[in-house]
């Protein structure tokens, strides 16, 4: 079953509240760093791994820096899927 | 064990992984763990479980431990040095810490988070250039035979006509003077618990 943009925001939005949990209001794709409380370098790696681990994928190192926003975030997780 | 008229026999890890055996990266993780015993303890693993999750990481590109360099003598390992493009460090240790946390439950990266973000609040920030000395270690038993001078002399040689830098517990006195004795000097006055101390290539003359 492959997923789509809304699916894949759904999940990513589930790992946003355990992330990063002070964090509020909705998952805009143009959310970045430093809109969210506790999303810096340390909040990055934290979310990268729980990514991984949601979706089933491994991040090259270029990708690990590659996305500023949530909604480069999708744009990754749906390539990396493809 | 290696002798100090014989040039230092070091294998790269990465391109020599074939070669090796499980034990022999066993050693060699042992000492990773050595040389970053604080940064490892924040991930709170068992030993043999951290083992497992740093062998991994000599072998693939882009993380803090791809540029390791392993010194073997009589089926031992000697001694460990990581080099790094200082330019890659930043994503490097992402990427290494993703791993690590990867290995972690749900409800035990929380505090390794916490403990890691305690951990960097210590180690002072140092320049995105020249080369970074990742890992430096000796095998316990082999220490008290000049093998740390030596190796130093290694990465000095090698990687020494570029800007070297490193961090050190201000408490290991020891292994400051090892440094110190070969041309590094600290960054800064500024109070941290792990500064960086850095080497400058010689100026041409």
């Amino acid at each position: 079953m492959s997923l789509n943009s809304s699916d894949i925001y759904a999940s990513v939005g589930g790992v946003f509240r355990e992330v990063f949990p002070q964090a509020s209001g909705d998952l805009r794709p143009e959310l970045t760093p430093s809109e969210v409380p506790g999303w810096d370098s340390l909040g990055h790696v934290s979310l990268i791994a729980s990514i991984e681990d949601e979706f089933g994928i491994e991040f090259t190192p270029d990708e690990y820096v590659q996305f500023e926003s949530v909604g480069g975030l999708v744009a990754l997780i749906e390539t990396k899927l493809q | 064990m290696s002798q100090p008229d014989e040039p230092l026999q070091l294998t790269e890890v990465r391109n020599s992984s074939a070669s090796l055996t499980a034990l022999d990266h066993a050693q060699i993780a042992e000492l990773v763990y050595e040389a970053g015993r604080e940064f490892y303890d924040c991930f709170a693993m068992t030993h043999d479980r951290l083992l497992e999750a740093i062998v991994p990481q000599l072998v693939r590109p882009g993380t803090e431990l791809s540029g390791t360099h392993a010194l073997r003598s009589g089926g031992d390992v000697e001694g460990i040095v990581s080099t790094i493009d200082a330019n890659d460090l930043r994503n490097a240790q992402t990427v290494s810490v993703a791993h690590l946390l990867r290995e972690l439950t749900a409800s035990e990266r929380e505090p390794a988070m916490a403990r890691l973000s305690e951990h960097s609040a210590v180690i002072e920030p140092s320049p995105p250039e020249g080369v970074y000395v990742a890992r430096f270690a000796v095998a316990r038993e082999r220490r008290g035979h000049g093998l740390g001078q030596r190796l130093l002399a290694w990465v000095c040689d090698t990687f020494g006509d570029q800007t070297l830098t490193l961090h050190i517990s201000r408490a290991n006195e020891s292994a400051i003077g090892l440094y110190e004795g070969h041309g590094f000097r600290r960054l800064s006055d500024a109070d941290f618990g792990f500064p960086a101390y850095v080497r400058q290539p010689p100026v041409d003359r």
